[in-house]
């Protein structure tokens, strides 16, 4: 018997309604940089390890490596390219980033970005540890993470004031 | 008239005399105390947006029109002859668009004619077989499986010792231990260690244990290329542009100019991506073959196996000192596993010849060859494992002394190189003593990490410090080129490359100072062999004292250009004009000022090109120095070690950008704690497989395990080094920090771990003995 | 990753017939041990069955004054939960220490009981026992993270570590799981799921040919209850446990009434120390010696030639975990 080993979906991604087929053993992560040539969202363990393909998946930070496509039917996505405004403006996580320079090679950066968009809705004002514990799971190999911290403390105050 | 100059340069330890072509006059030195506009400002990244929106595009992310996916078949044994290989079944499967093995690839030579492209020998599990392109990359990895090999395996080792042993399997027939001049091992004496050693009052004697690092950088390796007509574009992954360009050309026999290398963002290399592996070439080998592009990224798995690695260490050191702190000898002997292909070992010998002023040295390192992925340059190479043992041996010997560790040190302070023979550019050694000891003092008592709730009574707390030296002056050849366009914008043309540590910034920083222009005013190009002339590697922390230098002469030769031109407009000598902040202005006239744009547009469509260059070294030895002090806190019923804080300092000349430079020392801060608590590859020796091949279970920092870090540096040029006064700071502060904790750990705990990383394993089983030996 | 067929089933009922239909089906729910499996093709499935959809979905009730967890509720869901953090601190404390936050958004209570080992043998291209091959090649290799308990050759022939954190605090909690198979509903003590491996049944878990887990139920709280989860890491966080302890004990007065230790990543399985349990039942909390406990607890223990300090470091914990509860 001839089994079916692809499905066409229906996925929003950062706002933008897509119908594509794929491949049943296709993961998100892969769907995003190979079919929708969003390439901002990183392949760094494809395992699960690292965070580094971390997007939102209906407002939840979850790990798109280790998501199967298929599973994503009629999901809401955002990815790293969907934090700034639709006319290019950064967010002000984002421009925290660079104020704090909360990155070096930047290959992490779009998946520490989609955690800590994520934090900050759930939480708009995280102590230092409560930052820590919730971005423990986005590694960083340059070593950023002080500069990360600081950022996300930045945008939590600047959140305060607005 | 352009002049062939000598001059030396110094790499990781290796010190290389370069030919030099001088074309012209260098800009005049930037003396220290000199007022800046641009210079040693904290700048954001130049190119912040492009990293924060994900539209800064890796090799990763290259994706020509009808590109193909390749994956590599590789060998699981650790030393096999290949016997028999059929791939038919593999092309037949639909998808797939070409298999390359030894049965049709053209013979290359690897490693130095140690190894080939594909070769019949294969000397480490991991070692490539075939490759495949095909549609998707499910379909490459599909037909792997169905390629058939036939294999003879071979008598391998793995552990560092037992290959440097008589008898032990050889990795290659001329033997495991790599020779100099006929002889083993790399040695180096000066004065009598034995009249030493009987002059000391306290002797240290241990041997000291240091892991295999793994790099991890979060961009695998890989390469992208395709091929238009006869001209090929490589997009890699890569420290060196130039490099892969070269061995590209030479594998595959094509014209240099018909190479193309594009390296614009790059996912961390660390040392890693300055070699070129064999990536390049497959792809350009699919490509050519399918008529289409292709794309071969490793996965993390052989990122791990085969892209190098920080080599293990066994180290015999042996230190002895007077009753007044004076060192009096110092011999060091050290096995360094270079893996299967290593062709030098690591300067592990560096700090114990040059950290501290000692009559009486001697070292001696054993490159060793093994059946495991070759090591490759990470991030002060030798360096890292040469301290650890050296500052755990001055640990030992201040607490036999009973004296203070920086009075020690202080005491044995080396006011020149002993290796040479000759002063340093610039030493400020002992202000980073004093001001890390300042800021350690200031900060306090460091905060526990422990929740309330879980604080247990028997955390332990220690304090220890280390201190390091390194190169870092980099030196020529480096090119650049200014052009300044009739709108007043500046481009900046260098095929350099910003491998993630922010020096498109820094050095975009000293254009703008040199052309008297705001930052904003700047477009750095880089990452592009056809977009710029030559520069070096980004390795040895050498491209902002090899690069700025090139990048200001540009900059001055375009601004020299810009005042001629003004002079002629303002009707005054260019000798009194000044640009600043895209002005030009008669000296002490403000009401004068007119825009870089205005006075360009006046002749039209001109574009002023300024050229530059990096000049030779000079003949002194260029280090960099600093000091760290680690606070720890140690769980001894769990073995469990916290950093609480690093307090770190460094001496790297000139700071062109404070915000770059203190990333830079977290970043290595991290790493060193990283190596000095956790990072170990494991391999078993039996099957001489690694068996932590991946980001779980070989544990680089999370951001919960960074400690408070308070970093800074003495800043002062070091005016002889170049005229930016400028060094590397990429490598040093990775340098001392393991040693610091190492040191903590004992100021907490009264235990010395010999071996790193310091693992609750390794640190339970050394408090038994503690224990045992108190009870 | 190999191919397979997807299809999705809407009840407990559906997922088991799916399941029996289908020669080398499987289940699918967070994916976060299941997919990496997949992509190292240590588990080849034919079919997934994505049960993420299935009704009754994620949610934690009240039952019979205890708590009845669905099976699909993610781990991040316990973390927070209030009943869970009060009531149930032990199982609270685990499911925030256990692996990171999105894996804990993904990852459901469901898939953490049935979670492969970490072992890298196991995980890796090694054709172990425990994959149907004829060796443990942890037992005389790289044996650092592996059990220190039941790990004798008589015993087990994989000398693997459990990864789980939940478990043994829902162990310690007295957790019974319930689920579907092709005979009808199961109901049984969480205990009875865990098994050591045998030739003919290479798993952890007694889970009936076929059948799912659907909720975990949790007895209602006993007066005088309270429990917590330690746990040692290789670093500050984001990885399995080298120990984990979860200890339950009700008191009354100066009375330990009743006491549960269950025991994470030092033995193939989650399991009770019920010696060691059977000791503080009935004590009097003044007249307890923490150290004398702890040296009960890794009486049995049988360290690999790596591991040995698994036992001073378990040790170290439960005599935490004893002062924590007890003071």
């Amino acid at each position: 018997m001839q089994s079916i080993q692809r499905q066409e979906i229906q996925v929003t991604v950062n706002k933008e309604a897509y119908r594509v087929p794929v491949p049943n053993r296709r993961t998100l992560l892969d769907l995003l940089r190979q079919d929708l040539s969003l390439t901002g969202t990183k392949k760094v363990c494809d395992m699960g390890h690292c965070g580094a393909c971390t997007v939102l998946l209906d407002g939840v930070p979850v790990l798109s490596c280790l998501t199967l496509a298929v599973t994503c039917e009629g999901a809401q996505i955002t990815t790293v390219e969907g934090l700034a405004g639709p006319d290019g403006t950064l967010s002000p996580l984002q421009q925290a980033f660079i104020d704090c320079d909360g990155f070096q090679c930047g290959f992490c950066t779009p998946g520490q970005l989609v955690s800590a968009t994520a934090l900050l809705n759930d939480n708009p004002a995280p102590s230092r540890e409560e930052i820590t514990a919730y971005m423990a799971g986005n590694l960083c190999r340059c070593g950023a993470y002080s500069g990360i911290a600081d950022a996300i403390e930045q945008a939590a105050e600047q959140g305060k004031e607005a | 008239m352009a002049r062939i100059v000598k001059t030396k340069i110094e790499v990781e330890g290796r010190v290389y005399e370069e030919t030099v072509v001088v074309d012209g006059e260098e800009p005049p030195v930037w003396e220290e105390g000199r007022e800046f506009t641009q210079v040693g400002k904290p700048a954001n990244r130049v190119d912040g947006r492009e990293r924060v929106t994900g539209a800064a595009k890796y090799t990763y992310d290259v994706q020509p029109a009808g590109m193909l996916y390749a994956a590599v078949l590789r060998c699981p044994h650790p030393h096999a002859r290949l016997v028999s290989l059929d791939t038919s079944e593999a092309e037949k499967l639909p998808g797939v668009r070409a298999v390359l093995s030894k049965e049709n690839a053209p013979d290359i030579g690897w490693y130095g004619g140690a190894g080939k492209l594909f070769d019949e020998e294969l000397r480490f599990a991991g070692e490539e077989v075939a490759v495949v392109a095909a549609d998707d990359l499910d379909t490459a990895r599909d037909a792997l499986k169905l390629i058939t090999v036939e294999y003879e395996t071979l008598p391998f080792v793995t552990d560092l010792e037992a290959a440097a042993r008589p008898g032990a399997p050889q990795v290659h027939p001329q033997g495991n231990v790599l020779k100099n001049d006929g002889e083993e091992g790399e040695l180096y004496t000066r004065g009598d260690v034995d009249k030493g050693f009987k002059s000391a009052d306290v002797v240290v004697e241990a041997t000291y244990r240091t892991p295999t690092a793994l790099h991890n950088s979060f961009e695998t390796h890989g390469a992208a290329a395709a091929w238009e007509g006869d001209e090929l574009t490589i997009w890699e992954s890569t420290q060196y542009l130039f490099g892969v360009r070269g061995r590209v050309a030479t594998s595959l026999k094509v014209p240099l100019s018909k190479v193309r290398v594009i390296s614009e963002f790059m996912g961390g290399g660390f040392g890693s991506k300055g070699q070129t592996l064999k990536t390049p070439v497959l792809t350009a080998l699919l490509a050519k073959a399918t008529g289409r592009p292709v794309k071969l990224m490793l996965n993390r798995h052989e990122e791990n196996l085969l892209t190098g690695n920080r080599g293990e260490t066994v180290q015999r050191l042996k230190i002895g000192a007077k009753k007044d702190g004076t060192l009096t000898a110092i011999d060091l002997e050290v096995l360094y596993n270079m893996g299967a292909y290593g062709m030098w070992a690591g300067a592990v010998a560096g700090p114990a010849k040059e950290l501290y002023s000692c009559r009486n040295v001697r070292t001696k390192t054993l490159g060793v060859r093994t059946n495991l992925g070759t090591h490759a340059a990470f991030r002060a190479p030798g360096f890292v494992e040469g301290t650890f043992p050296l500052e755990s041996a001055v640990d030992d010997l201040c607490r036999q002394l009973n004296m203070d560790p920086v009075e020690f040190r202080k005491k044995n302070h080396a006011e020149k190189d002993q290796v040479s023979d000759s002063e340093y550019t610039a030493k400020n050694l002992l202000q980073c003593y004093d001001m890390a000891l300042e800021k350690h003092a200031e900060a306090g008592r460091a905060l526990s990490t422990a929740p309330v709730r879980y604080r247990p009574s028997n955390l332990k707390r220690g304090t220890g410090m280390a201190s390091q030296v390194w190169s870092g002056g980099g030196g020529p050849p480096a090119h650049a080129i200014v052009r300044l366009n009739s709108d007043g914008t500046v481009e900046v043309m260098c095929a350099t490359q910003d491998i993630g540590t922010g020096v498109k910034t820094a050095l975009s920083q000293v254009v703008a100072e040199e052309l008297g222009v705001l930052l904003e005013q700047v477009r750095f190009r880089l990452g592009d062999t056809q977009k710029g002339p030559f520069a070096p590697a980004s390795w040895g922390s050498i491209t902002v004292p090899s690069v700025g230098p090139a990048v200001r002469s540009a900059a001055q030769d375009a601004r020299r250009q810009l005042l001629d031109i003004a002079s002629y407009f303002f009707e005054t000598p260019a000798g009194k004009l000044e640009v600043k902040e895209g002005f030009v202005t008669i000296e002490g006239r403000e009401e004068s000022r007119r825009s870089i744009e205005e006075i360009i547009s006046e002749i039209g469509d001109y574009m002023i090109l300024g050229k530059g260059f990096r000049g030779p070294n000079p003949t002194e030895p260029l280090r960099t120095w600093g000091a760290q002090i680690a606070d720890v806190e140690v769980d001894e019923e769990t073995g469990q070690v916290r950093v609480l804080r690093v307090v770190a300092v460094h001496d790297v000349g000139r700071v062109l950008n404070p915000k770059g430079l203190s990333s830079q020392l977290y970043g290595g801060i991290l790493q060193g704690l990283g190596y000095g608590l956790t990072e170990e590859r494991r391999v078993d020796e039996h099957l001489g497989v690694v068996v932590n091949a991946n980001l779980e279970d070989y544990k680089i920092p999370t951001m919960a395990d960074a400690p408070q870090m308070l970093v800074g540096a003495v800043n002062l040029a070091d005016t002889a080094a170049n005229h930016i006064g400028s060094k590397g700071a990429g490598e040093p502060p990775i340098i001392p920090t393991a040693a610091a904790i190492a040191n903590a750990v004992y100021d907490a705990t009264g235990v010395r771990v010999y071996e790193l990383p310091i693992t609750p394993a390794r640190l339970l089983e050394a408090l038994k003995n503690r224990n045992q030996t108190e009870s | 990753m190999n191919n397979f067929s997807y299809t999705k089933a809407g009840t407990p009922g559906e997922a088991v017939s799916a399941l029996a239909a289908t020669e080398g089906a499987v289940i699918l729910a967070g994916g976060t041990d299941l997919v990496p499996l997949m992509k190292e093709e240590i588990v080849n499935p034919s079919t997934l069955v994505d049960i993420t959809t299935w009704e009754p979905r994620a949610g934690i009730e009240s039952q019979g004054g205890g708590l009845l967890i669905h099976a699909l509720t993610p781990l991040s869901a316990l973390a927070s939960n209030e009943r869970v953090g009060r009531d149930y601190r032990a199982l609270a404390d685990a499911c925030n220490l256990a692996a990171t936050p999105q894996l804990r958004n993904m990852g459901t209570i469901g898939g953490n009981l049935l979670q492969q080992t970490r072992c890298w043998y196991y995980r890796g291209d090694q054709p172990c026992r425990l994959k149907g091959g004829e060796v443990c090649f942890a037992r005389n290799g790289e044996n650092e993270k592996h059990a220190i308990f039941l790990n004798a050759p008589g015993t087990s022939f994989c000398v693997s570590a459990h990864p789980s954190d939940p478990a043994p605090a829902l162990l310690a909690l007295n957790a019974r799981v319930e689920g579907e198979a092709p005979g009808g509903p199961f109901d049984m003590a969480l205990e009875e799921l865990f098994a050591l491996p045998t030739d003919e049944r290479r798993s952890f878990t007694t889970l009936p040919a076929n059948g799912v887990i659907t909720g975990v139920l949790l007895p209602a709280p006993q007066p005088g209850s309270r429990s917590l989860y330690l746990k040692a890491m290789p670093r500050a966080a984001w990885a399995f446990a080298l120990a984990s302890v979860a200890l339950y004990v009700e008191v009354e007065g100066d009375t330990v009434k009743e006491a549960r230790i269950a025991l994470g990543g030092v033995a193939p399985i989650p399991f009770r120390a019920h010696r060691v349990e059977h000791d503080l039942r009935g004590s009097r909390v003044s007249g307890l010696d923490y150290r004398e406990l702890a040296e009960a607890l890794t009486a049995d223990a049988s360290p690999l030639s790596q591991n040995g300090y698994k036992a001073p470091l378990l040790r170290g914990l439960f005599r935490r975990a004893l002062l924590q509860l007890l003071g």
